[in-house]
């Protein structure tokens, strides 16, 4: 308890250090009164009064000291000393903290950014979940078949679930709660001149109450609205969307317009509240008010397969328990659909029985199999952010290595009055701390700027990214503060250790010792090989951009427009859809800036139709997909005709059934042979009409970044399917009878221009003014480009940035050389040099470091960027002119920084430079 | 004398506390003094030494400080016991005189117990 006492007198002592050095004084001067007082009472003189008095006291200073140290605690003392002499140190000399701070900010605050966008994607729980951690995927595993163009052998599919099965689950099961729904399916919203497209999930009356959400008002769907016989609409608003609703508070059961019904509406969800991804919803609605489009029975048929199961173990129950009694619960009702028993099998989509298997996964671990694109890039990312800030270390560990030859003589003196070596260090690492403080907190900053940049450029629109602050964020960014202020520290304090003190004592400044020269060499030729290997990076993934842009989709994207009404799930008779479309062509053709419209059945890039197709004359097949298109259709979309003709208007019932097919296709079935002629059927549908062969088109390109991954068999970056086009007039099979899905819109100049001439135009032309959404086709492409954006945005910006720090070390170190070798120069050039001698010697000097920098790094980045293969379209990683760009442009930059230290020292008259000291 | 330091100090400081204690509010200086006296001259004091162990027993609690006037007309600092102070003297000096006499039983010459 006195302890305790004192401890805390002691600390306090630390902070009023003047007014008690002031009492201590008077004090010890009061008592050599006295005690002279008493000698001279005693009968001594003055002097001698004075000096027995003293001797007595004993030494002063070691009194004080002694004092002091009692006085207060040392530690800490010492420690505000550092602080204090620092500081003083950074006002001399603003120039030097002010390049460490920036640095030092550049390169933690591109790591912090990195770490939340890294963060947000793959480490956060979604907000408002109970215990996360426990919700699992209840997983059909299937093995596909040999000619599923979808899967590859070694690699099972994860089926959807069907509704019976799910429903046949959550009756039987005892050990889990379970609950279904289904990923974000757009939807049209309200009616009229604010009717829009959102994004909704169905889920079962259970879904709520397992994620443990509470709503932000309202309630969840009961067990009777959520009835397959028959519920009741009703509608759970995402909180996002009620604001933009107008955030109206009695919004309870008032009813909206979502598809083709009207909805009540019963609750609000809880702000930030996504469902379990991270992609907005706007709205969720009971799984049994699904829409079904005509023939379809989703809540009935053992055959559609579209929901997702997830399920939580009661407690007491363990994942493993769950998983075997789901297994035996799923075998049963496979027995009972198909009568087969043994292993489970079932009816796969394409006809035939494929191995069916259960398993349980955690929702949120695997969440890094399933990784997005932009993930993976964005984990790359990560580490392209930790070399810069290696190559922000590097500099400041340089600057820091200047600064102590400068302070060379100091520090010797410093250690001849008495200073430990420890002492010097430790104020070495106190100043190196301070300044990557400073910096820490500058990036923190930097990157709350930075962020919605890196936002924008990063993520798909939609996707929602909780707040910024989080103890993970702060954490990390102490931690690499940190690093950074020790690692910067580290050299320079090693060099004081060793530091000797004659040679420092002299005023020489132009001594070099060997250890000084060759770590500052390796720095920079480190910084250099880094910043060289991030370049070549940037440089390849510019270039994979700009495949990815140029690449030929077959047809041209870049004036394309898509105009459709989603009607597929409404009770609209085809010819009242049909009617519908061609009014909106009419008035799309009349619309200023277009220059053609075309109706279709299957539109590019969003899926189609495949069946198989064949020469009646022969027994070959191949697996096609269909589309029926208007005559304008190759036209509107650009699509050259190679051999033959386009659809006529001449092409109708009644005349010649034609077809016109892809390359692809013609070599599938006639090979070499010339198609135009050549008659096409349906293999299971009319089998005997015979279309006849008019045209020959190029091959559209299905999806980018899909052709990545997909089956080996098919060669190249994109996936190429066969396809077949037949006239809209002419009807194939009662099969395929039905409205078109979309109008291609082409225009006259970019499409994005047009937008909204052409949407305000069709807006209310829908029946009972229906959304129709009206889109370019750069902006559906562009999730398929935005991962390829994504790492060429985020290299060449990283890219960049280590070459300014690179750039900005070199000159630093240059600039301390020339200094150094200031009165050589002069001598040299007294002797005789010419400037120019002079130029190309420190130029030398300089380049010699680039150039051997260059070397490793070249060497470096041919080992490193096999790793991004998979990230680069169309790209080798040894893509040479890449590599010669990015090593012009980092020699370029060198010379750069070189020439002003250069031209400085060209310019050192003689006369000074000798008597420089 | 080959005293360890801790026990130097804390013998120090119960002598600083009987001193003040008998003597009442008092200067460095006297206190110094008087410590040199009491103890018969034996004990050579460098009188540095008293301060750091005065602020200690003020840092702990047991005095407290004053500036004053002394006798002569001159400022000093008197330190004076608090009501801690004086439990802690007497509590120190039962602890001692209880050790003097177990050790005393030891060093005397060896007397059967009857």
């Amino acid at each position: 308890m006195r302890r305790a006492r004192a401890w805390f007198r002691r600390l306090a002592g630390v902070f009023n250090k003047s007014r008690r050095d002031r009492e201590l004084s008077a004090e010890l001067e009061s008592h050599l009164q006295l005690h002279i007082d008493d000698n001279i009472r005693a009968g001594m003189s003055p002097q001698e009064a004075r000096r027995r008095a003293i001797i007595k006291l004993g030494g002063i200073e070691s009194t004080k000291e002694n004092y002091r140290d009692r006085r207060s605690i040392p530690i800490i003392e010492t420690l505000l000393q550092d602080i204090r002499f620092a500081l003083r140190m950074f006002r001399k000399n603003p120039g030097f903290a002010l390049a460490v701070v920036l640095t030092l900010a550049l390169g933690i605050g591109a790591n912090v950014t990195m770490f939340s966008v890294v963060d947000a994607l793959l480490f956060r729980m979604p907000d408002h979940i109970r215990a996360p951690e426990q919700i699992v995927n209840v997983e059909l595993m299937v093995k596909p078949e040999a000619h599923d163009p979808f899967g590859s052998e070694d690699r099972p599919n994860v089926a959807f679930h069907n509704f019976p099965g799910y429903l046949n689950l959550s009756e039987n099961v005892r050990t889990m709660d379970l609950a279904a729904e289904t990923s974000a399916w757009p939807i049209d919203f309200g009616r009229g001149a604010d009717a829009r497209e959102i994004s909704v999930s169905y889920v079962s009356h259970t879904y709520f109450s397992l994620l443990g959400v509470q709503l932000a008002f309202g309630r969840s769907f009961t067990a009777e609205e959520d009835n397959p016989a028959g519920g009741i609409p009703v509608v759970v608003l995402g909180y996002d969307f009620w604001r933009d609703l107008g955030a109206d508070a009695q919004i309870l059961n008032h009813a909206v317009w979502i598809g083709e019904r009207q909805f009540t509406v019963i609750g609000v969800a809880p702000k930030g509240f996504n469902g379990l991804d991270s992609a907005r919803l706007d709205a969720w609605m009971p799984v049994s008010d699904v829409p079904v489009a005509a023939g379809q029975d989703l809540l009935h048929s053992k055959d559609n397969w579209w929901l997702d199961t997830i399920g939580r173990p009661k407690k007491g129950a363990t994942r493993a328990q769950a998983e075997s009694e789901i297994a035996v619960v799923y075998a049963g009702y496979a027995k009972t659909d198909n009568g087969v028993r043994g292993n489970i099998t079932m009816q796969s989509s394409l006809g035939s029985k494929v191995d069916w298997n259960v398993r349980l996964t955690p929702y949120f671990d695997s969440r890094t199999d399933k990784l997005s694109q932009g993930a993976r890039v964005s984990l790359w990312l990560s580490a392209v952010a930790f070399i810069v800030l290696l190559i922000a270390c590097a500099n400041v560990a340089n600057l820091f290595l200047v600064r102590m030859f400068q302070r060379k003589q100091e520090m010797a003196i410093r250690l001849q009055l008495g200073a430990s070596r420890g002492r010097l260090i430790g104020q070495t690492l106190v100043e190196s701390l301070l300044l990557s403080s400073a910096g820490g907190g500058a990036a923190l900053l930097v990157s709350y700027w930075i962020r919605p940049i890196a936002r924008a450029v990063l993520f798909a629109p939609e996707t929602y990214v909780g707040s910024f602050m989080n103890w993970r964020l702060i954490a990390l960014t102490i931690f690499f503060t940190a690093i950074a202020g020790i690692s910067s520290a580290l050299i320079p304090a090693w060099r004081v250790s060793r530091s000797s003190l004659t040679s420092d004592l002299k005023s020489d400044r132009q001594g070099r010792s060997n250890s000084r020269s060759a770590a500052r060499a390796t720095l920079l030729v480190t910084q250099v090989a880094l910043t060289l290997v991030l370049s070549i990076g940037a440089g390849l993934f510019i270039e994979s951009l700009r495949h990815a842009h140029m690449f030929d989709q077959g047809f041209q994207t870049d004036r394309a427009l898509l105009a459709s009404m989603n009607l597929g799930t409404s009770s609209l008779k085809t010819a009242v859809i049909n009617a519908a479309y061609n009014t909106l062509a009419e008035r799309a053709a009349h619309t200023p800036r277009v220059e053609r419209v075309a109706l279709a059945h299957a539109i590019p890039l969003m899926g189609g139709i495949y069946t198989s197709v064949g020469d009646p004359a022969s027994s070959d097949s191949a697996f096609a997909g269909i589309d029926q298109v208007s005559s304008e259709y190759f036209a509107a979309l650009g699509i050259k005709i190679l051999q033959g003709r386009s659809f006529l208007p001449s092409d109708r019932a009644g005349t010649l059934p034609v077809v016109i097919v892809n390359q692809t296709l013609a070599r599938d079935l006639w090979h070499d042979e010339n198609p135009i002629g050549k008659c096409l059927a349906l293999r299971n549908f009319n089998k005997k009409e015979c279309h006849t062969v008019v045209g020959v088109v190029p091959d559209q390109i299905k999806s980018l970044a899909a052709g990545h991954t997909m089956s080996r068999k098919i060669a190249g970056p994109a996936f190429n399917t066969a396809d077949a086009y037949f006239p809209m007039e002419q009807h194939i099979s009662k099969d395929f009878d039905g409205p078109p899905d979309g109008l291609l819109i082409r225009t006259f100049g970019p499409a994005s221009l047009a937008q909204h001439d052409i949407s305000a135009a069709l807006t209310g032309l829908a029946p009972g003014g229906r959304y129709v959404s009206v889109r370019p086709f750069s902006e559906i492409m562009d999730p398929q480009i935005r991962p390829f954006r994504l790492g060429a945005s985020m290299f060449t910006f990283f890219g960049a940035l280590a070459l300014l720090l690179s750039s900005v070390g070199i000159y630093g170190v240059l600039a301390f050389l020339v200094r150094q070798r200031t009165a050589e120069i002069g001598i040299r050039m007294a002797l005789g040099a010419l400037p120019q001698n002079v130029l190309k010697l420190v130029i030398w000097q300089g380049m010699k470091f680039a150039a051997l920098g260059v070397v490793i790094g070249i060497a470096a980045a041919l080992s490193l960027t096999r790793l991004v293969r998979s990230l680069l379209f169309e790209v080798r990683p040894t893509d040479v002119p890449s590599y010669m760009t990015a090593c012009a442009v980092l020699i370029t930059v060198a010379l750069l920084a070189c020439l002003l230290p250069a031209w400085r020292a060209a310019r050192v008259d003689p006369a000074t430079s000798l008597r420089h000291e | 004398m080959a005293e360890k330091p801790d026990v130097w100090q804390g013998t120090l400081a119960l002598m600083v506390l009987k001193t003040i204690e008998a003597m009442g509010p008092l200067h460095g200086y006297g206190i110094a003094r008087r410590i040199e006296q009491t103890s018969g001259d034996l004990l050579s004091v460098n009188y540095g030494t008293l301060y750091p162990a005065l602020l200690k027993l003020e840092q702990e609690g047991y005095i407290t400080s004053e500036w004053g006037m002394s006798d002569n007309n001159r400022k000093a600092k008197f330190y004076s016991l608090t009501r801690a102070g004086r439990k802690h003297v007497h509590r120190e000096t039962h602890d001692w005189q209880q050790m003097t006499n177990i050790v005393a039983r030891f060093l005397a010459p060896g007397e059967k117990s009857s």
